[in-house]
């Protein structure tokens, strides 16, 4: 019991300690934040990745490879498969006003790739967009009209062009595109990360005349046995446009119809002639050249993962096998480059930060050594009025103990606070620099008149409660101010219009307009937050045990005469 | 009251220190004898050797050489726990600067003694959890007891309105008076008392001394070390160290 006694007393009544704690604080709330931004920057990216990717794609070469559709039969039969459908991926150029861009065109059958992926959800614009960006004063009968006639959802969803567009020379049900919305390059972010519909190309009826719809595609077309034949240039309207969030899908994919590409590319099922004569043009057998594709999508069916099902396609796709190899991968195989470098990053930036946080153990060892020197004769008494060495150890380890709890559980809950709140951080001094630091200052007075209160209530005069109060409550007050900032429950007269770190130096902690994501994650893994608590307490004891043992070893009498 | 069976006996103690590469002799081979209800007082000139004695007696320090029994068992055959439990149940230590832990206040450091009490007995019993826990709620079931108990010696040691004082609060004899309410909070066999007017003006010493007859009147075995002869002569018995040796019983 006297250790417990001892130790709230040396708590409340030591700076040094408290010092510690706020290292243990520091670094545990680094570890978290780091772990918990890079973790959630890796999540989101997994997600976005994921949206417009299948579970299991089947990937040839550019010259694709026939019988397709027997493939996906054999497929369908698989238990492990829900879904799979033909796609060809092709390399072209897009030329979107006076820009031409490399790009990648995806032909696919809509109606079966919404089953495959959430692609309709990735659709940008509707009709409603159209009404936003009104020039003129509309009637309700025009409004209806538009919203029949532009139908930009639909549109994009079925890969054909509403019945507006004929007025601009594309054909109603006519084969459309969709654009990755930063493929065009007329399109741009916002300072908030949006997007707006102004600057898309699918606002037709609002921008005629329209230079930028139709969009140019020019392809290699190429035969069957690989040898390239022709390169084509198609004109198709773009009807609208898709985010995913992933910049790299979004900046260089374009959708087209399946039919219209392989038709385009000559990769549809035909019939020539071989071995004739070339003078006479006699003789000779005709061979009928099969439909291709250059993929297959594959969807799971419940409960099936990616790599499961990769294990079960594999076998049947090597069976299909041509001179021409195809390849099987997951979503995560057609991602690995950019995911893995993430992953890495995180693991290497966690890891940074925890050789760091090894500063928190020296720091604890060093304020522990302290306080075992400063209270030498201390202890001697303890040992003179019957305290075992044991107790003498187990009461400095159980301080540490108690450090590393009150440490690492505020080191959690700032974490988790500024984690949650990061967003509106970054906002507030990037355009709220004043009311922010007026905030913080007000907070700080306020952590500054407690400490005095608390001192004075307590009678004990005693700085050191009252500093290590006001620097908990200076640091979290402040925290809490920038919360009441972001929703706004604190409105500081005087500060209208003001501006922040953005416009003064062009600083951003996350510009939404340069990463592929327009807010910094902020979620907490509560499950990597137990394991860095646990671990912030077992260094803390770490820290205290050198200290301990000497504590505990040292001379009764030898300790009573320490000066 | 003083009774003729020795509390505590001394035999042939010797205590050596390796100083500076030599061997200091601090004690070379006392012999003493401590009845129970008798105050001793041992007087002897600084660097005598008489702290030295006094730590031996109440198992602080380990001789070189020699034994001390207290009833029938030589304490120095004692380990760990045991020896601790001496310290804690038979000895009780004043000193000659007080030595009271400055983070607490009066009633807390005298407190503190009895705290260990226990403490110390249930360590060797299970694991340090379990023992703490047992602690705990050993601590809890005594806890008003033990408070009455060291309100009491705070009383007794005219003490009874500074309660919640901290040692920074108090007079240098108030601060004695604590040490020695401590001493006593777990009534020891003996009292150990290493110079207790060496630090305080002579009225507060007589005050000191008033307070250690009184104690002795109800019964409580002292031993004083001094360097003051008129100090000295306050107990029942004088005997004089010279260079680490006793000249007198």
């Amino acid at each position: 019991m006297y250790k417990l006694l001892l130790i709230s007393k040396y708590l409340r009544r030591k700076l040094a300690p408290l010092f510690a704690a706020l290292a243990v604080t520091i670094c545990t709330a680094m570890v978290i934040i780091v772990a918990s931004v890079m973790g959630g920057f890796l999540d989101l990216m997994q997600t976005t990745a994921k949206q417009l990717t299948p579970d299991v794609v089947i990937k040839s070469s550019l010259t694709g490879f026939g019988d397709y559709e027997k493939l996906i039969d054999q497929l369908e039969a698989l238990p492990e498969v829900a879904l799979a459908t033909p796609a060809i991926e092709y390399p072209a150029t897009v030329t979107i006003g006076g820009f031409t861009d490399p790009v990648q065109v995806i032909g696919m059958s809509p109606s079966r790739y919404n089953q495959i992926v959430p692609y309709s959800e990735t659709l940008m614009w509707s009709a409603d967009d159209l009404f936003d960006e009104e020039p003129i004063e509309m009637t309700e009968a025009t409004r209806r009209g538009l919203r029949k006639g532009y139908d930009l959802k639909e549109a994009g969803r079925t890969l054909t062009t509403p019945s507006g567009y004929e007025r601009y020379g594309m054909a109603a049900g006519g084969p459309a595109a969709v654009v990755g919305i930063a493929a065009n390059r007329y399109q741009s972010r916002l300072s908030d990360g949006s997007y707006a519909f102004h600057r898309s190309i699918a606002n037709v009826p609002l921008t005629v005349p329209n230079k930028l719809n139709p969009i140019k595609l020019a392809l290699p077309v190429f035969a069957p046995n690989g040898e390239p034949i022709d390169a084509v240039q198609l004109r198709i309207p773009a009807v609208n446009e898709f985010k995913t969030g992933y910049y790299e899908i979004d900046k260089a994919v374009i959708f087209v119809p399946f039919d219209w590409l392989q038709k385009s590319l000559k990769m549809q099922r035909f019939e020539e002639y071989t071995d004739f004569d070339e003078l006479t043009g006699e003789g000779g057998e005709a061979v009928i050249q099969p439909a291709r594709c250059t993929d297959v999508y594959v969807k799971a069916a419940e409960g099936v993962d990616a790599l499961t099902l990769k294990a079960a396609v594999q076998p049947v796709v090597d069976a299909h096998q041509t001179d021409r190899y195809i390849g099987v991968m997951t979503w995560e195989d057609v991602h690995g480059t950019l995911l893995g470098a993430v992953k890495n990053e995180k693991g290497m930036v966690t890891f940074l930060f925890v050789i760091i946080s090894i500063v928190a153990i020296i720091m604890v060892a060093t304020t522990f050594y302290m306080i075992v020197l400063e209270k030498t004769r201390d202890i001697g008494v303890l040992r003179a009025i019957g305290a075992p060495a044991t107790g003498v150890l187990t009461l400095f380890m159980t301080y540490g103990l108690a450090i590393g709890l009150i440490g690492a559980g505020l080191g959690v809950w700032l974490a988790w606070f500024t984690v949650t709140n990061l967003n509106n951080l970054q906002e507030a001094l990037a355009t709220k620099l004043a009311t922010l630091i007026a905030t913080v200052v007000l907070a700080g007075l306020v952590a500054l008149l407690s400490a005095i209160a608390m001192a004075y209530i307590n009678r004990r005069r005693d700085f050191t409660i009252g500093a290590g109060v006001l620097v908990f409550l200076g640091t979290f007050g402040g925290l809490m101010a920038i919360t009441f900032y972001a929703f706004p429950v604190i409105q500081l007269p005087g500060f209208a219009g003001e501006t922040g770190l953005d416009s003064k130096i062009g600083w951003r902690m996350w510009d939404p307009q340069l990463y592929f994501f327009e807010k910094i994650p902020d979620q907490v893994n509560w499950g990597e937050v137990f394991l860095i608590w646990v671990g912030a307490v077992v260094s803390c004891v770490l820290g205290a045990i050198i200290p301990a043992v000497i504590a505990s070893r040292l001379n009764p009498v030898e300790a009573l005469r320490y000066e | 009251m003083t009774s003729t069976k020795p509390i505590i006996q001394a035999r042939g103690l010797k205590r050596s220190f390796h100083e500076a590469g030599r061997e200091l002799h601090v004690l070379r081979g006392v012999d003493l004898s401590l009845n129970r209800g008798e105050w001793l007082s041992i007087l002897g000139r600084s660097g005598s050797g008489k702290s030295t004695l006094l730590h031996l007696l109440g198992g602080l320090d380990r001789p070189t050489r020699g034994t001390v029994v207290f009833d029938d068992t030589d304490i120095f055959t004692l380990r760990g726990a045991k020896l601790d439990r001496y310290r804690n149940r038979h000895a009780g230590f004043v000193f000659q600067f007080y030595h009271l832990l400055p983070e607490l206040s009066a009633l807390e450091n005298v407190l503190i003694g009895s705290m260990l009490g226990r403490d110390s007995l249930s360590r060797s019993i299970t694991g340090l959890v379990t023992a703490g826990l047992i602690d705990l709620l050993e601590w809890l079931s005594r806890r008003k007891e033990a408070q009455k108990t060291a309100i009491e010696m705070l009383d007794r040691v005219g003490l009874g309105d500074r309660l919640t004082h901290r040692p920074a609060k108090l007079s240098g004899g108030e601060r004695q008076r604590v040490a020695i309410a401590r001493a006593l909070v777990n009534r020891p066999s003996v009292l150990l008392a290493d110079e207790p007017t060496g630090n305080l003006d002579a009225d507060t010493a007589s005050s000191i001394l008033d307070l250690f007859r009184s104690l002795h009147n109800d019964g409580q075995t002292i031993a004083m070390v001094t360097h003051d002869q008129t100090v000295a002569d306050a107990g029942d018995r004088v005997v004089t160290l010279v260079k680490g040796k006793l000249t007198a019983d």
